[in-house]
């Protein structure tokens, strides 16, 4: 049948998309069965053309390039013939039309159906795609356990109908078409390409008159984001969104609420992190939302939750430095900016500033091994212990813990990397970041000092007694010996781990000849 | 991602391997691949076995995954998936470990005419869960860490340890264990050069 030149008159006895059917003339088939798709398309192409060159008894042919065949019309009767190798012009007939490929009539339908789930489920979690070659007579939407998936071979007409429609009305600013019709083009242009500004920009003109709402658009991008995790686009139509609402005359939020929409971009972030691998604007939203928490004075979500939870995502996806990048920024930010603010847990126990105390000893002890130096950082500890308790005024008191809360983050996170580091082979993010642990130490050893000498111009000007300028003469000197040890443990330990790894393997081998190359050129060496 | 999605328990025949248990967790992938994808890491699995030989242990890289196959003198095989960046020690451990306690329930006797749905042995479902974490599962077999890690072979390919003349497309278009479905799929991915790896 593929061999020559075949007319098939056979008739349809059934279609699912009636409504292209409705309308006389009938209908040919072909004796392959071709595919709804195309029955359904050259079905609409040809009540189209019909109407351009209106029905006479005399033969009449369409060409129709995408089908790779013709279509033929004898007195009220469609013939279509199918040639196989067909030429991509043939004359006919005088009269023959070329039709275009951009039309697919089953398009609304579909829209419609996607539409319809989207608005109906307000669990549904995810879109996908699943791949078909053929639409075996089948609707293209699927629908279960609050997911949706649509086969990939109308992914094409679909898109492009839905561009077309839209970009057809963005050209023509007289043309004026019903704000749900704008909505469903959208849907379904942005579902299948999410990268396209122009579109997200037409939702946010729809969100702005009133016509969609706000978060039923968190919504349907969180789909989106679902499909194409990477997705610029509606990251920034989220923040654009978040802005919306947070200012909004009407939307007032409770700061102190658990509910804070701000807990759900967070979650999404996670998602979308998890389903592309370095997803840098997943990880970039997140610093937005925390951003976004500070201004607006959010107690939810907690920075300890936040602290907790991206620790857990580094420690199950240890090679991506996307996640260990937000690392780096949330130390920054406990370690310098938050100052004054003491860890939430410090609130519900007092002890705890012991505690970091104690684990920073500890994690000094476990990594020296000099007797020495043993005696010498048992007798700071007991020094430090007793200055505390000696200390009355709050406010240094404050200043301690303040100090060991810093370096608690600091410590928490380098044990993590030392733990990484031994567990999993050669990998060059670990290293990378423990290049930034260094360095950071170095920061804060570097930054407390002038601390501390500020606190005692700070005593001089309010003219404060000779003996407490002693105390902190004193406490300045703790700091530094302190801070010899803190080095001399994290270069012991990295020599530890550096010597494990080099005998393991050689490529890891280099990783750490240059991480002591970074060590050198930032100075970071152990005073004697 | 460390990550385990598949651990599987295998009788290898003097021509083909049957599936005596097998455990899946393929919840990290969207919904509708599912279903493909088990069945891609039971045929993968299978197809290993059958083209290892008895008494080695083999770590083969595919894409973002790795496969860790040991088949012992006895014909007994395991077969894990896992993430790439899983570490190949405690995977071979697991496997191991696995494979003695199953020795232990059933007898090798009744290996060949055991199959899937006969064989109790739901203990691999929560190896498969508590090995997820590496580090906690490693602390629990830590006295047995005699396993020699030079003698896992590594291949980086899949490819890499099939027969001579043998390719993976075919092999693929030819298993009767994969729905079209699942056909297309493997297409797909092929297409969007991301390996057989069903990518999510």
């Amino acid at each position: 049948m593929f061999g020559k030149c075949n007319d098939i008159d056979v008739f349809l006895e059934k279609e699912i998309y009636t409504d292209l059917m409705s309308s006389q003339p009938q209908f040919g088939a072909f004796d392959f069965a071709p595919s709804e798709f195309k029955r359904s398309r050259l079905a609409e192409n040809f009540k189209q053309y019909r109407s351009i060159s209106p029905h006479t008894s005399a033969e009449k042919r369409y060409i129709v390039p995408a089908l790779k065949g013709a279509v033929r019309e004898t007195e009220g009767l469609i013939v279509c013939q199918f040639v196989p190798n067909f030429p991509r012009h043939v004359t006919n007939n005088s009269d023959e039309v070329t039709m275009q490929d951009d039309i697919f009539p089953a398009a609304e339908k579909i829209l419609s159906d996607i539409e319809n789930v989207v608005k109906k489920n307000p669990s549904l979690k995810s879109f996908e795609i699943i791949p078909a070659e053929d639409n075996e007579n089948k609707s293209p939407v699927f629908h279960q356990e609050d997911c949706l998936g649509l086969a990939s071979w109308c992914v094409q007409p679909l898109y492009c109908y839905a561009y077309r429609r839209l970009f057809e009305l963005r050209q023509n600013k007289h043309r004026r078409e019903e704000p749900s019709t704008i909505a469903r083009w959208l849907l379904g242009a942005l579902l299948l390409n999410p990268d396209v500004t122009t579109f997200w920009n037409m939702r946010r003109e729809l969100v702005r008159s009133h016509k969609l709402e706000a978060s039923e658009e968190f919504f349907f991008s969180r789909l989106v984001l679902y499909h194409k995790p990477k997705c610029f686009e509606a990251f920034a139509y989220r923040r654009w969104l978040l802005s919306y609402i947070l200012n909004s005359k009407d939307g007032h939020y409770d700061p102190e609420s658990v509910e804070s929409p701000l807990c759900r971009e967070l979650d999404i972030a996670t998602t979308c992190a998890d389903r592309y691998a370095s997803n840098y604007h997943a990880w970039s939203h997140r610093r937005h939302v925390i951003t976004l928490r500070e201004s607006h004075g959010f107690a939810y979500p907690t920075l300890e939750t936040e602290w907790k939870n991206s620790l857990a995502w580094c420690q199950r996806h240890v090679s991506d430095y996307s996640g260990l990048s937000y690392r780096q920024f949330l130390l920054n930010k406990y370690m310098f900016e938050l100052k004054e603010l003491p860890r939430e847990s410090f609130i519900k126990c007092p002890d705890v500033g012991e505690q970091w105390k104690e684990e920073l000893f500890a994690y000094i002890k476990s990594n020296i091994s000099d007797t020495g130096d043993m005696h010498q950082l048992q007798r700071l500890y007991d020094w430090m212990n007793a200055e505390f308790r000696a200390i009355t005024s709050s406010r240094r008191r404050q200043r301690q813990t303040t100090y060991f809360r810093a370096l608690s983050y600091w410590l928490e996170e380098c044990r993590a990397n030392d733990s990484a580091i031994c567990t999993y082979n050669d990998h060059e993010a670990l290293w990378c970041h423990r290049r930034f642990l260094a360095y950071l130490l170095l920061r804060f050893m570097a930054s407390n000092h002038s601390y501390h000498e500020d606190e005692r111009a700070d005593g001089r000007s309010v003219d404060e007694s000779a003996e407490r300028k002693n105390v902190q003469k004193s406490l300045t000197n703790d700091v530094t010996v302190c801070h010899d040890f803190l080095v001399q443990a994290f270069h012991a330990r990295t020599n530890k781990i550096a010597d494990l790894a080099t005998k393991r393997d050689q490529h890891e081998k280099m990783l750490v000849e240059r991480f002591f190359k970074f060590l050198q050129s930032i100075g970071f060496e152990i005073r004697s | 991602m460390v990550k385990l999605y598949a651990l599987s328990i295998l009788y290898k025949n003097p021509t083909s391997a049957t599936t005596l248990k097998a455990a899946y967790d393929v919840e990290s992938f969207s919904f509708f691949q599912r279903g493909s994808v088990k069945e891609f890491m039971i045929f993968i699995s299978k197809t290993i076995v059958e083209r290892t030989q008895s008494c080695f242990r083999q770590s083969v890289k595919e894409g973002d995954y790795m496969c860790h196959v040991f088949v012992r003198a006895d014909n007994l095989a395991a077969v894990l998936i896992s993430d790439h960046e899983y570490p190949r020690r405690v995977a071979h451990t697991l496997i191991t470990k696995v494979m003695d306690e199953f020795a232990a329930k059933y007898p090798q006797s009744t290996w060949e005419t055991l199959n899937e749905t006969m064989t109790d042995f739901a203990q691999i479902n929560v190896y498969l869960a508590k090995y997820q974490n590496p580090n906690e599962a490693d602390a629990l077999t830590k006295m047995q860490n005699d396993l020699d890690e030079t003698k896992i072979i590594l291949h980086n390919t899949l490819e890499a340890v099939l027969k001579r003349g043998e390719n993976l497309d075919e092999l693929v278009s030819k298993s009767q264990g994969l729905s079209v479905q699942s056909k297309a799929f493997y297409k797909t991915a092929r297409k969007t050069n991301s390996c057989c790896s069903l990518a999510p």
